[in-house]
């Protein structure tokens, strides 16, 4: 049984745990986020049970990246872990067909971020694409990293994001539209094809 | 699209912590004050209770045990003093198990000589199968009170810098050498293999990412540290360690730490069923397979990693003469007598700590006054036990979880070593209640589940429906308890997707259930996370396109 004795470790104690390889790291992060991991895997899979297993892949990918790494923002930590993760299951339950087209994020949708080119030596690594987009957020308005963040990482629906900003979903397409032209003009001026 | 989505799952952690400050500032807005009211108590006992539910919890894999149905039988227990609640059988078994998830059938309860008897489900193996498995007559129950341990919990290995390589039971490449580790401090003694349990075990409320254990019993035949230890523990071993290696040798040096005091209980995943254990132990965690040292003929014998299956894979011959052929490495080496590895460990663990370590004093524990009431209060009870386990991290404490008839409740009380603080996590469960309440196994057993249908999902004739699992819990809240059961459901379209549910009884005194919807039931339970917070239908939600 974890232990639910109501005072939740800090973030650094239980990455002083996984330094000490002691498996209570992962019980101690379960305890504390596998209901926020949980809610972004299931954004991504929609399915209890995949985005149960991927929170557990979670757990073991933490187990065997700290040590080394010791993550500044533990939560921002799993939650890229567990969303690249699932992005990753989704992509091959995709590949299988097991996961309705369009619960996710279309390819038209992400297209329109990113010009087309047809020559190869264009293709930067995604590392630099991040470049690119991490520039645009830091640059950008509270409102529209929210909307981008909520959208492509935490692939939230358009209807949640308006509902949690209390607008409608009109204005956040909107507002999306501008951020993908905004995006688009950066990765021109970076060069980046795709 | 797939370098765009891993680009976007590269952005900086300060950008997703600032994501999240301004969801803080919005989220408010949009709810009320009762939602947020009942979201805190909800998140208040998903704390609380959260791995107890994990138990319960609604997987859907058919592959993987769960072990939330759990009904039990037991003991009659007599007495105050906790040395006489802890009679060889009496400790033993508490309950048996309900449900396999495919089968799905029911179980009743039975006593092991107790007076609560009720029956049996046929299926199950019978109770002289498993009854000696704790406090059998193999082991030596060890009255709390004569406990006066220096034990440490720290782990007795050192050098977790590939540490993690032993875990989970992967296989070596040629580059990889097997771990290096060193004697740490910790309890340490010298003993064998004086029975291995048949069956698999977890930590109730383990995922799927934690470990099985398989059980033994081992005798001690020497204490090298550690003050007081029993005759014989009850010692949980991985399972993806071959245990009956074990019993190839006389003399093993071993390291271990404390687990759980009295009644600790365990998920037999083989039997589906809850056991209690008294004075159960652990190998190291991240090193089990280096807790055991062996030796024959009073001579380091190495056999134990070479090819004998103690490990899904052995060590290669070279890496092993290297890894022995060091005292850097490991504080035994080729041709040390066990004599040797005893002052080596001494030697070691004297030289290296100078000060306590965190540590589970049970005696120290049960000084204080208010703990003391603890004590008397979690007795075992007619028709329940409570769970206790040591627990070591930023201060040592002991918690007490309340099971009735094996399944889990959210009752819980920790005590702090360090001053006795003792906390309760819910609402206390009270005699008069308890006796009241209605064995949820019998709900399962007097019920037709293939009947049933899950309650959130419209099934059509393109949907397979099949049963994931069955659970249940004592719920108490607002002054009531409620007892639920929960029936899982997999349900799969012709598509090959599929999506999971769950339908919810609640159960009166008088043994009749009424189905309840999930979001009644979680307002009345105060959000307790037993009551999943899964939407379902996800074959009928709107395909969502953004332009």
């Amino acid at each position: 049984m974890e232990r639910n004795n109501g005072v939740l470790l800090s973030d650094e104690e239980i990455i002083a745990l996984y330094f000490d390889r002691d498996e209570k790291a992962i019980t101690e992060t379960e305890r504390k986020y596998k209901s926020y991991l949980l809610k972004i895997a299931y954004n991504v899979l929609h399915s209890e049970q995949d985005s149960e297993e991927c929170v557990n892949d979670t757990y073991l990918r933490v187990w065997n990246t700290i040590p080394p790494n010791r993550p500044k923002l533990f939560r921002a930590f799993l939650a890229k872990i567990t969303r690249n993760l699932a992005f990753d299951k989704y992509e091959n339950e995709n590949r299988k067909k097991r996961i309705p087209h369009g619960s996710l994020l279309s390819f038209d949708e992400i297209r329109d971020f990113i010009p087309d080119s047809s020559t190869p030596e264009a293709e930067l690594e995604a590392k630099e694409i991040s470049k690119v987009i991490n520039a645009y957020l830091k640059s950008t308005s509270d409102k529209n990293l929210y909307i981008f963040v909520s959208r492509y990482f935490f692939a939230m629906p358009i209807s949640s994001i308006a509902e949690r900003l209390g607008c409608s979903e009109a204005t956040v397409h909107k507002r999306i539209k501008a951020i993908k032209s905004e995006l688009r003009k950066r990765f021109e001026s970076e060069g980046i094809y795709i | 699209m797939k370098k765009f989505l891993n680009a976007v799952g590269q952005i900086d952690d300060e950008l997703l912590d600032r994501y999240e400050k301004i969801e803080k500032m919005h989220l408010p807005q949009k709810k009320n004050r009762r939602i947020l009211k009942t979201v805190a108590i909800a998140a208040c006992f998903c704390i609380i209770i959260g791995s107890l539910i994990a138990v319960l919890s609604f997987g859907g894999n058919t592959d993987i045990p769960h072990y939330s149905n759990i009904t039990s039988v037991f003991e009659s227990f007599e007495g105050d003093n906790p040395s006489s609640r802890m009679p060889n059988e009496s400790s033993n078994v508490i309950s048996e198990a309900v449900s396999d998830p495919e089968q799905s059938e029911t179980s009743n309860t039975t006593s092991q000589g107790g007076n609560t008897s009720q029956s049996v489900e046929s299926s199950l193996p019978d109770e002289s199968s498993h009854g000696d498995v704790s406090g059998g007559e193999t082991s030596v129950p060890i009255p709390p009170s004569e406990l006066n341990h220096t034990m440490s919990n720290e782990p007795l290995w050192l050098n977790p810098v590939l540490a993690g390589a032993t875990q989970g039971g992967s296989g070596l490449t040629e580059e990889q050498a097997p771990p290096y580790v060193l004697f740490g401090m910790g309890m340490t003694a010298v003993g064998k293999v004086q029975q291995i349990l048949p069956d698999t075990y977890a930590r109730l409320g383990a995922s799927t990412a934690e470990l099985r254990y398989r059980v033994i019993v081992m005798e001690i035949t020497e204490s090298v540290y550690g003050q007081n230890l029993p005759n014989e523990i009850f010692l949980t071993v991985p399972s993806y360690l071959d245990v009956n290696a074990l019993l190839n040798y006389d003399e093993i040096l071993f390291a271990f730490k404390q687990k759980g005091f009295e009644n600790y209980v365990l998920a037999n995943e083989t039997q589906k069923r809850a056991e209690a254990f008294s004075m159960m132990f652990e190998t190291v965690p991240g090193y089990h397979e280096f807790c055991f040292v062996p030796f024959t003929d009073g001579v380091l014998d190495i056999s134990l990693w070479r090819e004998n299956g103690w490990k899904n894979y052995f060590y290669e011959e070279k890496y092993l003469i290297e890894f022995f052929d060091d005292r850097d490495n490991f504080l035994v080496m080729s041709g040390d007598t066990l004599e040797q590895a005893k002052k080596n460990v001494l030697n070691y663990l004297s030289d290296m700590y100078h000060t306590p370590l965190d540590r589970v004093l049970y005696s120290e524990i049960f000084a204080y006054d208010e703990a003391k009431e603890v004590l008397a209060h979690c007795k075992p009870f007619e028709n329940g036990i409570y769970s206790q386990e040591a627990y070591v991290q930023n201060g040592s404490a002991i918690f007490f979880e309340r099971y009735i008839y094996g399944f889990a409740t959210n009752e819980m009380i920790r005590i702090s070593e360090k001053d006795g603080d003792v906390t309760y996590y819910s609402e206390a469960f009270t005699e008069e209640e308890i006796k009241k309440l209605p064995n949820i196994a019998d709900f399962f057993e007097n019920t037709d589940i293939d009947s049933l249908s899950p309650m959130h999902t419209d099934i059509t004739d393109k949907l397979t429906v099949s049963k994931a699992m069955i659970a249940g819990k004592y719920i108490k809240y607002g002054g009531k308890i409620y007892s639920v059961a929960r029936i899982g459901w997999k349900i799969i379209d012709d598509r090959n997707w599929y999506c999971n549910d769950n339908t919810y009884f609640l159960i009166s005194e008088d043994g009749s259930a009424t189905l309840i919807d999930r979001e009644e039931l979680r307002e009345l339970t105060g959000g307790d996370s037993f009551v999943t917070s899964f939407e379902y239908n996800v074959f009928q939600e709107e395909v969502e396109t953004l332009e």
